[in-house]
């Protein structure tokens, strides 16, 4: 039996270590490499951080598995000790280092994302969207194509204030790829919260507040889809917000500068739409009917869900 | 020092009488409203099984739905009868909501300073009872008014609270933004404050017991790690709670009086009229994280403490390095303050504040760290027993580091950008809440029944429970991780509308099978526990040869609790002292002569200064 | 109502969880099921029970709809041909589909409940005697076995099917319709889709009840129903302003599947309102009216209840069903035809041109011939003053309270045109067909015959001013200014 306990106490470790070593392989990880460079310093951390952590848990692990051991087939009385100074002070400094290492190693990172003065040259100026959550989609707010905005102020004037030439869309985001993209997050009821998994971006919409994220998409040709000439970047809610919570799904596309300007256009022409000369309505956005599969990752793996 | 327990001379002369007969009180005041301290930690576990089999019920049902989303619902699929017993997706955010309130409010942090709390303290150093025993009483009975509102919060018009636990608003903060956020989430305030009034008048009397009620000899340095860690955990209690007591009465006021805390002007909420304000509502998330966040430590500590007593006793050996062991829970408490932070990470806060909370959760990890080497220590060069408290302590201690590591991956912001508000997250509370903190629990009844009832649970049954608990816990919450890093958002009703999580199905379905498995696991327990009070093997005053000073008592213990009174000599882990002689333990309240006396000081200070 | 016991049932469930946990698993599940409307629940029991037997007949319940041939709707049609036939009076067969592309598809889809029709051999012409005539067969399938290839009939054949004899279908769309309808819709719009779903109530506005058979934004003049194309519009874009969400992500065929699952219930209800306008004088209503009047109640209700038996009753009756669905199919189909849809002559008078057209419109606006202001507001915030006079239904009795009240019986306000958050979509052709035919089921008049064309233009125009201070969206320009520019820079 005692056997039995150690084994049992070693094996799921091993199970644990061995499930995130299959996990990749199945399917149970991330969906497809980041497709933006900020997202892949973002997986580069979680590796780094996987690989300590994974250590550690083995190291402890085994540790704890073969003191138990070993404790089991003592016979004798136990070894009358209270503790020892210096070991404390080995596993404090080692592992403090270790923290202090992970902790600063993230910063620069996280002050790229999020700080104001860090973001890409210009982007603050040139946002792409303003993009307004509700219960329960996501609505965009494209400046008009030829607007162009002198400074800050212009922009927040124009947040304040629609114009007439604004155009708009639901639940579908376009942006240019290849180069940073900024949109103006803000809520129109409860809190949101903006998440691209494939981005690695996540902001909540808090209300009452309109706040500047950027990203930057990279196309990866074999993740193009060609009716939409771009990427389908999945974009789902992160935050509780009322009962449809899971029903705000969404996506964000990355496509080549041209395209993306094409879509504008296309945007502006059925937003104008007068219906004259009973020609049927413009073929707005080309292959807005795409599987998503064929664009995003191929699921490996598990059966796609078939709700029976 | 002066420990002496004012208290105990009249006590004292109780006992004289005590002894042949029992005090003449009615069945009411002996076993409902009793201020005995014992009974109310007795009611106080009671109540939080009880609890534990609703919460599970609730937790159930939102497995069932992510297993099987939109099918025939067992149990909770009859209110939708007319749908065919699908349930309703405002239904599925009440279970959850609910799910998280019973297990925090009404069973892990009443179980843990409730039931053994109370039961142990004045046990452990050596009082008759509490300070206050009218107000250790109260605090029972105000559990009830917060399950009568969490209760009535369930036929409220609109349904329970549905926002969440963590009740953000403006979602809970108005009434039109979802069905729960009606009258449901207004008794759900009143609900968590009255259950943050019991904890208060708890912690009051936690304080000023450990502070002046403990036994001759009884100092601070010899109190029990389960006392240490009631002290620390009583004093986060009571300078965490006035802020959620707080926080929860403006946000109270915000719902009912038209006041504007946490509401922003103009958002336009189901077509109700532009709100009013300029309040923020980060504001709540800070001040509700200010307390929640200690409240982790608040059901964490306890049970660290515990394992720490049942460790050192089952592995025959003193705990190793017991001060670095409270240290490290006061560092655990002292910076469990400022990391609060880390909760709102891409909440939109100052970006620097964000760097602050990341570097000060990171640190929080080691004094977790110094712990689990701490113990491993302990069980190093034992001579371990491997029954069921064992079993739940190193249960423990394995969750506790899987919990403890996953910790670090949020911590750092960059990657809790992608991982927040992911299944990663519910994988890492429940590791912690559940993985460690009930398995301490599991182990401490067992390790404290015969004290409580004087009869022992049956250990074979407990190894199975613990066999179907451990491996139910790991498969349901293990795979959970990995739907983290796979972008699964929490609190979502139907996560496979979303092509990217369709191929997740079948593990959910796996880990709902585990998960029922797991919940009917429960029931070996509570059998266990309910049965082994009739009819289990009677024990005597110390079944496991442990140091402590309820050992020293009675089992059960009388009106009193000490029919001699405890005079503490050493510290509470002298296992296998070679002063003990054949014995390999070393009661404390075991009186040596002078000699021995001068010898075990000497071992006790080369054991602390050399390896 | 169902719903209002809801609280009352979760109070026990809170209690007994505990008890509930160790019976979970046990009872049998609920089936989902069609409700009938107040309408046909107030009628005296036997006539209630007729209507909703001729409903269930010619629908089904929803796990076994029926496809009524005679509806204009898209059931999904799958072809095949038989292999095998079961024998002389048997109702099984094998088979194999006729497009292999579809067959694996098909294998996962459930065709139990689905239509069948026989395209060639010697059951085509099949008769079963039904309410005392001879009507066509109509087969349904019973039995759908995609392993073993093989169908399952509701009414057994009397000739042996040949190897090689073709056959229909009729309906796996719509039971992938269902599906959907019941992951996505069903929590607003409810399984019956009476707009009544387990979430319902908390919106506001209220999900659209489809009974009446009425929408509100279409492209379709004042006359005619809802088209297919409007439905998908609607469902792929939502309805801003209101929980109606966009559901752009789902496949077309899904979107396809939704569109024809809705007009179907939408024309459930409908059929089951047609039968019930007939029906008055067997309402309860009718009956407190009559007992107001002084009759005795019982003689009242025993005297509808030989009525309601007679002969001629049940021939009107039936002679009601038919003209239901001939109405259904007329007014169904007409409003998928081209020439229902409204496009006007001529494009859009561009506001920044003709500068004069916004302030046009405003006078317009303001008019005594449109009065848009007497429930718009003068300036557009919805606040004019017939949101504060009580109004009259259509049968001349007035409402209990002040304000405006649609098809529904539910108050609505009048859009606040500031806001720029427009229901029916925000194209100026949108706007444009508002005006043209009137939001249906609401006080919101069609202005076709009143308004000229570009008269029509300039109140779009001021419409879409108010958000913008007076500056309307420009008109839309032979070459987009996007694409100049963009090749400019190239």
């Amino acid at each position: 039996m005692k056997k039995f306990w150690c084994l049992f106490f070693i094996f799921w470790p091993l199970v644990a270590a061995l499930s995130f070593i299959v996990a990749p392989a199945r399917g149970w990880w991330f969906p497809g490499p980041a497709a933006s460079p900020l997202g892949s310093q973002i997986d580069d951390l979680f590796y780094l951080i996987l690989v300590i952590v994974s250590v550690t848990f083995v190291l402890v692990m085994a540790a704890m598995g073969y003191a138990v051991w070993r404790a089991s087939h003592n016979t004798e009385k136990s070894n009358f000790t209270h503790g020892s100074h210096s070991l404390e002070v080995i596993w404090t400094i080692v592992p403090a280092g270790i923290l202090l290492f992970i902790a600063l190693y993230q910063l620069d990172v996280w002050a790229q994302y999020r700080v104001k003065g860090r973001f890409p040259k210009g982007v603050l100026t040139a946002p792409i969207a303003e993009v307004t959550a509700r219960q329960f989609e996501w609505r965009m707010r494209y400046p008009a194509p030829d607007r162009k905005f002198a400074n800050e102020a212009d922009v927040q004037k124009w947040l304040r204030q629609p114009e007439p030439g604004d155009l708009h869309s639901v639940n579908d985001l376009h942006v240019p790829t290849g180069t940073p993209v900024l949109i103006y997050l803000r809520t129109q009821d409860v809190q949101h919260s903006f998440f691209v998994p494939m981005l690695r971006v996540k902001q909540d919409a808090v209300p009452g507040l309109v706040i500047p994220v950027w990203f930057e998409a990279i196309n990866e040709a074999k993740n193009v889809n060609p009716q939409l000439q771009g990427v389908v970047h999945e974009w789902v809610c992160a935050e509780l917000c009322g009962w449809g919570h899971y029903k705000m799904k969404a996506r964000v596309v990355s496509q080549p500068a041209p395209v993306f300007r094409k879509y504008l256009a296309d945007l502006q022409r059925e937003e104008l739409d007068d219906g004259a000369k009973g020609a049927a309505p413009v073929a707005v956005v080309p292959g807005r009917d795409a599987d998503l599969s064929v664009a995003g990752k191929q699921p490996v793996g598990g059966q796609p869900a078939v709700n029976e | 020092m002066s420990t002496l327990n004012p208290a105990s001379q009249p006590a004292l002369v109780d006992h004289a009488h005590a002894h042949g007969h029992h005090h003449t009180q009615s069945f009411i005041s002996k076993y409902v409203f009793s201020t005995d301290h014992k009974v109310i930690g007795i009611q106080f576990l009671f109540t939080t099984l009880l609890m534990l089999m609703v919460g599970g019920a609730l937790a159930l049902g939102v497995r069932w739905q992510l297993a099987f989303p939109w099918e025939s619902m067992p149990i909770f699929g009859k209110v939708f009868a007319k749908d065919g017993g699908q349930i309703s997706p405002d239904f599925y955010t009440m279970l959850f909501t609910m799910h998280a309130t019973v297990m925090i409010f009404l069973v892990i942090i009443p179980v843990l300073a409730g039931a053994f709390g109370n039961f142990l303290i004045p046990l452990q150093i050596g009082a008759d009872d509490m300070a206050f025993p009218v107000l250790n009483m109260l605090s029972y009975w105000f559990m009830w008014p917060a399950i009568f509102c969490f209760g009535m919060s369930f036929h409220a018009e609109g349904g329970a609270a549905a926002a969440g636990w963590t009740s953000y608003p403006v979602l809970a903060g108005l009434k039109e933004a979802a069905p729960g956020s009606g009258a449901g989430q207004t008794w759900w305030l009143v609900g968590v404050t009255f259950a943050g009034v019991s904890s208060m008048m708890g912690s009051i009397n936690y304080m000023t017991t450990i502070i002046n009620m403990r036994a001759p000899g009884m100092t601070l340095f010899r109190m029990p790690l389960t006392i240490w860690s009631m002290f620390i955990t009583a004093i986060l209690q009571s300078f965490a709670l006035p802020v959620l007591t707080a926080a929860g009465f403006m946000q109270l006021f915000d719902r009912e009086f038209g006041f504007c805390f946490f509401r922003p002007a103009g958002l336009i909420i189901n077509n109700a009229a532009p709100t009013i304000g300029g309040g923020q509502t980060l504001l709540w998330q800070h001040l509700f994280w200010f307390y929640s966040h200690p409240a982790v430590y608040i059901m964490l500590l306890p049970a660290m403490g515990m394992v720490s007593d049942m460790l050192a006793c089952m592995c025959r050996k003193p705990i190793f390095g017991y001060k670095p062991m409270v240290y490290s829970m006061a560092a655990i408490a002292g910076l469990g303050f400022i990391v609060w932070g880390h909760h709102m990470f891409t909440s939109g806060m100052n970006p620097a504040l964000g760097m602050t909370f990341m570097i000060s959760t990171i640190m929080i990890a080691l004094p977790s760290a110094i712990k689990t080497f701490n113990w491993i220590g302990t069980i190093w060069g034992g001579r371990i027993q491997f029954n069921t408290i064992t079993l739940n302590c190193l249960g423990f201690v394995a969750m506790f580091v899987v919990g403890g590591l996953s910790g670090i991956f949020m911590a750092a912001v960059p990657v809790d950008i992608y991982i927040h508000d992911t299944y990663f997250i519910v994988a890492h509370f429940h590791y912690v809440l559940f993985g460690a903190t009930l398995f301490g629990v599991f182990g401490g009844i067992h390790f404290w029944f015969p004290k409580m009832f004087g009869r022992m649970m049956n250990d074979t049954v407990g190894k199975i429970h613990f066999v179907l608990s451990f491996i139910g816990f790991n498969c349901t919450f293990f795979p959970m991780h990995l739907l983290g890093v796979a972008g699964m958002p929490r609190r979502y009703a139907d996560p496979y509308m979303h092509p990217y999580l369709e191929h997740l199905l079948p593990m959910n379905q796996f880990m709902t099978i585990s998960a029922i498995v797991m919940g009917f696991a429960q029931f070996l327990l509570l059998g266990n526990f309910l049965i082994s009070i009739f009819v289990g093997p009677k024990c005597g005053r110390n079944p496991w040869h442990a140091n402590g000073l309820e050992w020293s008592a009675p089992s059960p213990p009388g009106h009193g609790n000490f029919d001699v009174p405890p005079v503490c000599y050493r510290g509470p882990y002298e296992y296998s002292s070679p002063l003990a002689g054949d014995e390999d333990y070393l009661m404390q309240t075991k009186y040596l002569p002078p000699a021995e006396r001068k010898k075990e000081a000497d071992a006790h200070f080369h054991a602390e200064h050399d390896v | 109502m169902a719903r209002a016991t809801i609280p009352v049932r979760v109070r026990w469930l809170a209690t007994a969880a505990l008890c509930a946990v160790a019976a979970s698993g046990c009872g049998k599940t609920p089936e989902a099921v069609f409700v009938s409307s107040k309408r046909t629940t107030d009628m005296i029991r036997p006539v209630q029970s007729r209507v909703e037997q001729a409903v269930a007949e010619n629908f089904g319940t929803p796990q076994n709809l029926y496809a009524s041939l005679r509806l204009p709707i898209d059931y999904g049609t799958a072809e095949g041909v038989v292999k095998e036939g079961g024998g002389a009076g048997s109702n099984h067969f094998t088979y194999e589909w006729t497009k292999p592309e579809t067959a694996e598809q098909l294998k996962k889809v459930d065709l139990t409940g689905a239509a069948f029709v026989w395209d060639s051999g010697p059951n085509t012409n099949v008769t079963i005697t039904r309410q005392r005539k001879d009507v066509p067969a109509e087969f349904q399938v019973i039995g759908y076995h995609p392993t073993e290839q093989s169908i399952e009939l509701s009414i057994n054949v009397p000739d042996n099917p040949e190897p090689g004899d073709k056959f229909r279908v009729i309906g796996f769309g719509m039971q992938s319709g269902r599906r959907l309808y019941m992951q996505h819709c069903m929590h607003c719009h409810g399984v019956s889709g009476d707009g009544n779903g387990p979430t319902a109530r908390y919106l506001n506005p209220l999900p659209r009840d489809y009974r009446l058979g009425v929408f509100k934004f279409t492209s379709t003049s004042s006359r005619d129903k809802v088209s297919r194309e409007d439905l998908h519009r609607i469902i792929r874009n939502g309805i801003p302003g209101t929980y109606m969400p966009s559901f752009l992500l789902l496949k077309d065929e899904e979107l396809k599947a939704i569109t024809e699952y809705v007009r179907w219930l939408a024309q459930r209800g409908e059929f089951e309102s047609r039968l019930n306008a007939g029906l008055k004088d067997y309402s309860k209503p009718a009956i407190d009216e009559r007992e107001k009047k002084g009759e005795s109640r019982a003689d009242v209700e025993k005297e509808l209840t030989k009525a309601a038996t007679s002969k001629e009753f049940i021939a009107e009756f039936d002679e009601s069903i038919e003209s239901a669905f001939a109405g259904l199919s007329r007014d169904w189909g007409r409003a998928d035809e081209a020439s229902s849809v409204i496009h006007p002559k001529s494009g859009r008078i561009d506001p920044v041109a003709d500068a004069a057209s916004i302030e046009r419109g405003r006078k317009l606006y303001l008019s005594d011939k449109t009065k848009c202001a007497s429930c718009h507001g003068l300036g557009g915030r919805g606040d004019g003053p017939q949101t504060t006079d009580v109004q009259k239904r259509s049968d001349g009795s007035e409402y209990d309270k002040p304000g405006l009240f649609d098809a529904w019986d539910k108050e609505i306000k009048p859009r606040d045109l500031t806001q720029g958050i427009y229901r029916g979509g925000r194209r100026p052709i949108d706007v444009y067909r508002r005006v043209y035919a009137g939001i249906k089921g609401t006080p919101m008049p069609s202005f076709n015959t009143a308004l000229k064309e570009n008269e029509i233009w300039d109140i779009v125009n001021y419409v879409l001013s108010v958000p913008y201070n007076g500056k309307a969206p420009p008109a839309l320009k032979e070459a987009p200014v996007a694409t100049t520019a963009s090749t400019a820079e190239e």
